[in-house]
C-alpha cells in the first residue's frame, strides 16, 4: 500500500478523451494516472499513488464554474487524498483557469494541500499563482521533463508537511508575498551593491520589482462633437446569436466586428453575450446594457454627434491575456484610423 | 570639509555623584540631569533609568534615540540651530561620539506613533537599540499642554542631555578616530576621476505638526533642496522631530550615524567618488514636491552625478516624493537606487508601496513592517505599557493579561527603518 | 498664482471646518472614504490636488481623519490633471487595500482622537501659508 495518495486533475486533452471537439464534457472520474501523471507517479516512487485522476472539458468548466467546482470537489473528497494536483496546463489558458480554480477550491473546502503548474504568461497564472502554488514550466507539454522533478519535490514536502522554500528555490511562479529574512549585508550596502553595477550596466537584481506599466497618453478632446463620428467597442462579450465566430467566454484569443446598420437598439433575439465573467441574465434580456445602441441611435437623430460606425468590436474580457488585448487594440485602432472614426466608447463589464 | 570623528567606546552606564567617564564607564550624576530636564517649566517629572542589552526590559513609549556626542574643535556646537549656536556650522575638525550608549526619550506624545525597544527577546532582533546602553529619559508634562509644545520639550529634553553627556568625552582620548573628508565640489572631481560620481539624496521627513525633522535648526518644510557636506550631519545638523510609524523613524542617533553616507565613505576612493548630500524633503503640498524634485535633478545634474541612492522617512505621501525624485533624477541621466521599507498587509500580498514608477528599477528593501510578532512580558517597564493597543502595529484586544501581547513589527523602534541600517530585508515568496 | 478663496478644502475633521470655514470654501463629510470620493469626483471634475490625499505617513486604516485641499482649474488651463486623477485613484484603491487587510478602529480614546485630528489639521495648516502669497 502506498503512504500517500493523490488526486490529479487534467482537461479533456490530456485525459485522452480529445480536442477542442470535446471541450464540452463533463467531470468524470477515473481510478488510475493517466497522461502527465503517469510520469509524476512514476517519478514519486512507491510511497505515492494517484488514487484518481478527474477529467473536465475545458469549456464545461470556463461556462459552469461553480457547477463544475462542486462536482469536482465531492470527488476528490471521497478518495481523501493528501496532495491535490492539477495540470500541468503549460500555457492553454481556460485549462490553466480551471487548474487555477479547483486548486483554489480543494484547498479552501477540504483543507488539503493543493499544486498545479503553468507558463508564466498562462492567464491562470496570473488570476491564481497568489493562491496556489504554481510550478513555472515551459509553454508546452515538451518541457514537462524539465519541470517534473519541481512538480515531484513540492508534492513529497506538501504530503510531509515540510516547509516549502521560496519560489526560486522550489522552482514555482512567486505568488507576491513579501517575506521578512536577515540579509548577509545591512541595506546601504545592498543598496550600494546595485547602484554600483547599474552604473556600469552590469546585470543586478531589485529586491521590490514594480509593478508593469503600460500607460497610453489620452488622445486629444474632440472639439467638434457635432460631425464626430463615433464608435463603439467592448469586451462584454455581445455577440450575434449564435457566437458565428466562436469568440471565447474566457481568455479570448480573437475578437468580432458586427453589423449594427439599420438597427435602432440591440434586439435579445439578434445579440447575447458569451461572456463567463458576469451574471449574464440582465444583458441577455437587453444587450443595449452593454452596447448602449438605442440611446446611441437618439443622440445620433438630434444631432448631438456626426455619425454612429455601423458596426461594433467586441471580445470577452475576463482571464484575457493582456497580451491578446493590446493586439486587439492596435488592430482595432488601425481600422479605426483607416476609416477616420473621430471617437470611441469602450464599454467594459 | 574633514572631520575626525573619535570613538569612545562605552559598554556600561552607572550612576554616580557626577557625570564622566573612566574605563569605558558613564558615570551619570541623576540629580544633574533630571535638573537640566526640568529647566523647562512645561515638564512636570523627569525620570531616569538604565537598560542594558539582555536585560528582560521593555522601554515604551519612545520618543527619540540619541548618542552624546561633543565638538572638540574646528567650530560649531553639537545640534546647531537647536542646542548648539547656530553659527559656525559643523562638519569641521574634531567631534567625539560616546559609541555605544544612547539617550532614550521615553513619554507619550500622541497616542499611537510612539514605540517599543525590547532589551532582549524575540524584538531585540529587530531593534538597534537592543543592542546599546540606553540611559532612559521618562518625561511627563504639565496637565492640558498642546501636543506639539509637549512633543518640543521632550525633543530638547532629549538633545540637552545628549550634549551634556557628550561633553564628559571632551578630554577623554577616543579608542578610534575615523576620518572623513569631502571636498568643494570641482576638486573632490578632480581627487577620483576616474570613479562614478555619487552623491545621497536625504529625504526628511517634513509632512506637518509632530512629522518634521530640523536642519541647523529650520523646519525641513521651509527650506529648498541644498547641498550637504556629510560630515555636518555627523555633527548634529538634522535632529529628528517627528512621530511617524516607530518602525521606520529616522531617531536622531540614526541621522548621527546615517548607513548610507557611512556605505558611500567605505566605497569612496575605491568603487566610488563620493561628492556629497542633496537634502530634501517630503512636504504634503503638492507644488512643493513638483519642485524640490525638479531641484533635487538639477542639483544631481549640476554635480554631474552618476548615481545616487535615495531614502525615504514614512509611508504614503513620502512615497510619491520618492517616486517623483527617482523618476526626474533618471531622466536627467543619473542612475538611482532607492532604498526602502514596505508595508504589503499581514498576508503580505498587496502593494508594498503607496506609489510606484517604471524608473525604480533597483530597490533595496528594509524589511516590511506588518509582519506579527509575540512580544513576551518583561520583569521591568520602562515607561508604561498603557498605549499598546493604540500604538502603531498594536490593535484592540492584542494585550494579554500577564503583559505579553501580539503587534506588528511596525511597533520596534526603527525594525524596518527606510534608510538601510538593519540587514532585515523581504522578498517575494 | 493660486487665490486662497478659490481652494476647496475637504474634510471629515470638525477642527479643520471650524478653522477654515470663514476663509475658503470646506466640504465637511462624514467619513475618510467619503473625504477621497468627494476628492476623486472633484479631480474629474477639472480640479487640481494640492496636498498629498495621504499626508501624515499614517496608514489609512489608522487614522480616522481625511483632509485634502483642491483648486479648480482656470477656465484657460490646457494643463491636463492626469497626473492627480491617477494619484487620487491610486490613494482610493489603496484606501480600500488597506480596509480589507484590516478596517480602521470604529472608535478610539478622546484624546487619542483629539490627536488624530491635531495631526490632520496640521497637514492643512502648513501649505495655507503657501498658497497665501
Amino acid at each position: 500500500m502506498a503512504k500517500y495518495k493523490i488526486v490529479h486533475y487534467l482537461n479533456q486533452f490530456f485525459g485522452g478523451i480529445g480536442g477542442e471537439d470535446k471541450a464540452g464534457c463533463l467531470p468524470e472520474v477515473r481510478e488510475e494516472a493517466i497522461g502527465p501523471g503517469i510520469a509524476i507517479a512514476q517519478a514519486l516512487g512507491e510511497d505515492y499513488e494517484i488514487a484518481a485522476t478527474v477529467i473536465c472539458g475545458d469549456n464545461y468548466f470556463g461556462e459552469n464554474l461553480d457547477e463544475a467546482a462542486d462536482t469536482i470537489v465531492e470527488m476528490v473528497k471521497n478518495y481523501r487524498p493528501n496532495v491535490f494536483v492539477a495540470g500541468p496546463a503549460f500555457n492553454a489558458g481556460r485549462y490553466g483557469v480551471a487548474c487555477g480554480t479547483i486548486c483554489k477550491a480543494v484547498e479552501e473546502r477540504l483543507g488539503i494541500p493543493v499544486l498545479t503548474g503553468m507558463y508564466e504568461e498562462n492567464p491562470g497564472a496570473d488570476m491564481f499563482k497568489k493562491d496556489v502554488i504554481t510550478v513555472r514550466t515551459g509553454n508546452s507539454a515538451a518541457s514537462l521533463r524539465k519541470s517534473l522533478p519541481n512538480i515531484v519535490n513540492l508534492i513529497r514536502k506538501m504530503a510531509a508537511g515540510e516547509e516549502i522554500l521560496g519560489p526560486y528555490e522550489e522552482g514555482y511562479l512567486e505568488r507576491g508575498i513579501r517575506v521578512n529574512y536577515f540579509a548577509q549585508k545591512r541595506g546601504a550596502a545592498r543598496g550600494m551593491d546595485m547602484l554600483i553595477k547599474k552604473m556600469k550596466g552590469e546585470p543586478f537584481e531589485t529586491d521590490l520589482p514594480m509593478p508593469k506599466f503600460d500607460r497610453v497618453p489620452p488622445a486629444e478632446a474632440i472639439t467638434d462633437m457635432k460631425h464626430a463620428k463615433i464608435a463603439v467597442v467592448t469586451s462584454g462579450g455581445i455577440v450575434p446569436q449564435g457566437n458565428p465566430d466562436h469568440i471565447e467566454s474566457s481568455n479570448a484569443t480573437k475578437y468580432g466586428v458586427y453589423s449594427i446598420e439599420g438597427m435602432d437598439s440591440m434586439s435579445p433575439e439578434k445579440f447575447t453575450t458569451i461572456h463567463g465573467g458576469y451574471d449574464r441574465q440582465f444583458v441577455m434580456k437587453d444587450p443595449n446594457l452593454v452596447v448602449p445602441l438605442d440611446v446611441l441611435r437618439e443622440m445620433e437623430k438630434e444631432g448631438e454627434f456626426g455619425e454612429l460606425v455601423n458596426y461594433f468590436c467586441t471580445t470577452t474580457g475576463t482571464g484575457t491575456a493582456t497580451s491578446s488585448a493590446a493586439k486587439f487594440g492596435d488592430s482595432i485602432g488601425k481600422k479605426f484610423v483607416d476609416e477616420h472614426v473621430d471617437g470611441v466608447i469602450l464599454v467594459s463589464t | 570639509m574633514r572631520l575626525e570623528l573619535g570613538k569612545i567606546e562605552i559598554r556600561d552606564i552607572q550612576f554616580a555623584d557626577r557625570t564622566y567617564i573612566g574605563d569605558h564607564i558613564l558615570y551619570v550624576n541623576r540629580e544633574e540631569i533630571e535638573k537640566l530636564v526640568l529647566e523647562d517649566d512645561k515638564l512636570l517629572s523627569c525620570r531616569l533609568d538604565i537598560a542594558r542589552p539582555n536585560e528582560a526590559v521593555r522601554i515604551t513609549p519612545v520618543k527619540d534615540v540619541i548618542e552624546p556626542r561633543v565638538k572638540v574643535s574646528g567650530g560649531g556646537e553639537i545640534f546647531p540651530g537647536v542646542i548648539g549656536k547656530v553659527s559656525p556650522p559643523v562638519g569641521e575638525g574634531r567631534t567625539h561620539a560616546l559609541d555605544g550608549c544612547c539617550v532614550v526619550t521615553v513619554g507619550r506624545i500622541v497616542g499611537f506613533q510612539e514605540g517599543i525597544i525590547d532589551m532582549s527577546g524575540p524584538a531585540a532582533d529587530y531593534c538597534p537599540f537592543s543592542k546599546t546602553v540606553n540611559l532612559c529619559v521618562v518625561i511627563e508634562p504639565k496637565e492640558g499642554l498642546e501636543t506639539h509644545v509637549y512633543e518640543r520639550s521632550g525633543r530638547l529634553a532629549g538633545l540637552k542631555v545628549a550634549a551634556f553627556l557628550g561633553e564628559a568625552g571632551r578630554h577623554v582620548k577616543p579608542d578610534t578616530v575615523e576620518v572623513y573628508e569631502t571636498k568643494p565640489v570641482f576638486k573632490q572631481a578632480a581627487e577620483f576621476p576616474d570613479l562614478p560620481k555619487v552623491g545621497y539624496v536625504h529625504m526628511l521627513q517634513s509632512q506637518g505638526l509632530l512629522h518634521d525633522t530640523y536642519y541647523y535648526g529650520v523646519d525641513a518644510k521651509q527650506f529648498v533642496p541644498t547641498f550637504m557636506y556629510p560630515t555636518e550631519i555627523m555633527d548634529g545638523a538634522i535632529v529628528s522631530g517627528n512621530c511617524v510609524a516607530p518602525c521606520d523613524k529616522v531617531t536622531t542617533y540614526h541621522h548621527l550615524h546615517n548607513p548610507v553616507i557611512d556605505e558611500c565613505y567605505k566605497r569612496h576612493g575605491k568603487e566610488i567618488n563620493f561628492m556629497g548630500v542633496i537634502l530634501t524633503n517630503e512636504n504634503v503640498f503638492l507644488a512643493d514636491k513638483e519642485r524640490h524634485s525638479d531641484m533635487v535633478a538639477k542639483l544631481a545634474e549640476w554635480m554631474e552625478l552618476d548615481g545616487v541612492l535615495i531614502t525615504e522617512e514614512g509611508y504614503g505621501n513620502p512615497d510619491t516624493d520618492l517616486m517623483m525624485n527617482c523618476r526626474k533624477v533618471e531622466r536627467k541621466g543619473t542612475k538611482v537606487v532607492l532604498i526602502t521599507d514596505e508595508f504589503p498587509g499581514k498576508d503580505g500580498k498587496s502593494q508594498s508601496l503607496a506609489d510606484t514608477c517604471e524608473e525604480a528599477t533597483a530597490l533595496a528593501s528594509c524589511g516590511q513592517g506588518n509582519m506579527t510578532l509575540h512580544f513576551p512580558a518583561m520583569e521591568k517597564i520602562i515607561g508604561m505599557q498603557d498605549y499598546i493597543e493604540s500604538q502603531i502595529g498594536g490593535w484592540a484586544g492584542c494585550m494579554n493579561e500577564d503583559g505579553s501581547f501580539e503587534a506588528e513589527i511596525q511597533i520596534i523602534i526603527a525594525s524596518t527603518i527606510a534608510n538601510g541600517f538593519n540587514t532585515l530585508a523581504a522578498k517575494g515568496y | 498664482m493660486w487665490n486662497i478663496g478659490k481652494a476647496v478644502i475637504v474634510t471629515n475633521n470638525d477642527w479643520v471646518f471650524e478653522k477654515y470655514k470663514t476663509i475658503t470654501h470646506v466640504i465637511c463629510l462624514g467619513t475618510y472614504e467619503e473625504v477621497l470620493i468627494k476628492t476623486r469626483d472633484l479631480v474629474h471634475n477639472r480640479h487640481h490636488l494640492l496636498t498629498h490625499p495621504q499626508a501624515s505617513s499614517l496608514k489609512p486604516n489608522q487614522t480616522p481623519y481625511r483632509s485634502v485641499m483642491v483648486y479648480p482649474n482656470a477656465a484657460d488651463d490646457t494643463d491636463d490633471n492626469m497626473n492627480d486623477i491617477i494619484l487620487i485613484e491610486k490613494c482610493l484603491e489603496v484606501f480600500y487595500q488597506w480596509q480589507e487587510i484590516a478596517p480602521a478602529p470604529g472608535k478610539y480614546t478622546d484624546n487619542v482622537m483629539r490627536d488624530f485630528k491635531v495631526i490632520d489639521a496640521s497637514m492643512i495648516d502648513s501649505v495655507i501659508p503657501r498658497i497665501f502669497i
